[in-house]
């Protein structure tokens, strides 16, 4: 999530900052005003990024929390669990819940990247 | 006449480009076109004026304030370029392209924490001025290159500035327009009498300006 949002800021042509200074706004005002409206579709997307790897987790959770329904649990080892369990349906229901959300949350971060 | 902006032993550097004026006077209301080609130091001339390159030695005033000088490698006064009042429109106008039009106008007034009427008023008397009636809610985006220009130069002109500091006014615009646009242009500047540098690499800018001043490879080579 850090990295896209770097590149982010990075990518914002200094040249407009640089005006910003010239027509006289200092550098908090400068940073409020042109460079985080410029950089606001690179935090949504670094954000989405960020929510996605942390919605999709599985094998960092499961080593290191373990599978505590309602505590540690996220969405891909609950699936684990109810398909270990013999619990199709609710295990299928649940990929059905990761499948909408993942198209979602790309067709956003799609939309806003070509912007 | 009263000095508008006056430059003395100036020295700057950008990786091995040395730019150096011994010395430089603008009358208060006078226009100076500063001709040269490509790499010649204009646009790093008008960055030091502005504050945005920090030179290496020397001497800045605008209208009579000293705003930068320095001397045996140490800074003495060096005011940051937010509190030089000065108007800049750059090559390729650098609207904000998050902003309408009328925000953009807006933006240097904002700075001064200016009361809403008092900016309002100023916005629109720029609109008036520079004929955008009509675009003020437009997104920059969907100007053609003569609006953007106008609305780049009410930009600069917003705060009412000491010296207007104009980099290649002229190079997105096409052939057919430029001798029209040059004399709306020098209308606009001298009606407004503010102390104006024009910098373009075409000699034939030369017609908006009092004063010429033909510059390479970092200095003043001659002034008509």
């Amino acid at each position: 999530m850090i990295s896209p949002m770097i590149h982010t800021f990075k990518s914002i042509n200094v040249e407009y900052e640089e005006l910003s200074r010239v027509l006289g706004h200092g550098f908090i005002s400068t940073f409020l005003r042109i460079s985080l409206p410029l950089a606001r579709r690179g935090i949504l997307i670094s954000f989405l990024i960020g929510f996605m790897k942390a919605f999709s987790d599985f094998g960092a959770t499961v080593m290191v929390a373990g599978i505590i329904i309602g505590k540690t649990a996220t969405l891909p080892s609950m699936i684990y669990l109810q398909i270990n369990s013999g619990d199709i349906e609710q295990g299928l229901a649940l990929i059905l819940l990761l499948l909408l959300v993942s198209l979602f949350t790309n067709s956003v971060m799609r939309v806003w990247g070509y912007r | 006449m009263e000095i508008g902006l006056l430059i003395k032993d100036l020295m700057a550097q950008i990786g091995s480009f040395k730019l150096f004026i011994e010395e430089l006077s603008v009358y208060r209301g006078e226009i100076v076109s500063v001709i040269g080609p490509n790499g010649s130091g204009k646009t790093t001339l008008l960055k030091t004026i502005a504050g945005l390159l920090k030179p290496l030695q020397g001497e800045i005033h605008i209208n009579g304030e000293l705003v930068y000088k320095s001397h045996r490698n140490k800074v003495l006064i060096n005011i940051p370029p937010e509190k030089r009042v000065v108007g800049y429109l750059p090559q390729n106008y650098l609207l904000f392209p998050h902003m309408t039009v009328w925000d953009n106008i807006a933006y240097p007034l904002r700075a001064h924490g200016s009361d809403k009427r008092i900016i309002e008023e100023r916005v629109q008397e720029l609109i008036d001025l520079l004929n955008l009636r009509g675009l003020e809610k437009k997104r920059v985006n969907e100007l053609s290159g003569g609006q953007a220009q106008r609305v780049a130069l009410a930009r600069a002109l917003a705060s009412k500035p000491k010296i207007l500091l104009l980099d290649e006014p002229f190079s997105n615009i096409d052939q057919e327009s430029r001798e029209s646009i040059r004399r709306w242009l020098k209308e606009i500047i001298e009606n407004i009498r503010i102390t104006t540098l024009i910098v373009s690499h075409d000699p034939s800018d030369r017609i908006l300006s009092n004063r010429v001043i033909y510059m390479r490879n970092g200095i003043i080579i001659n002034i008509e």
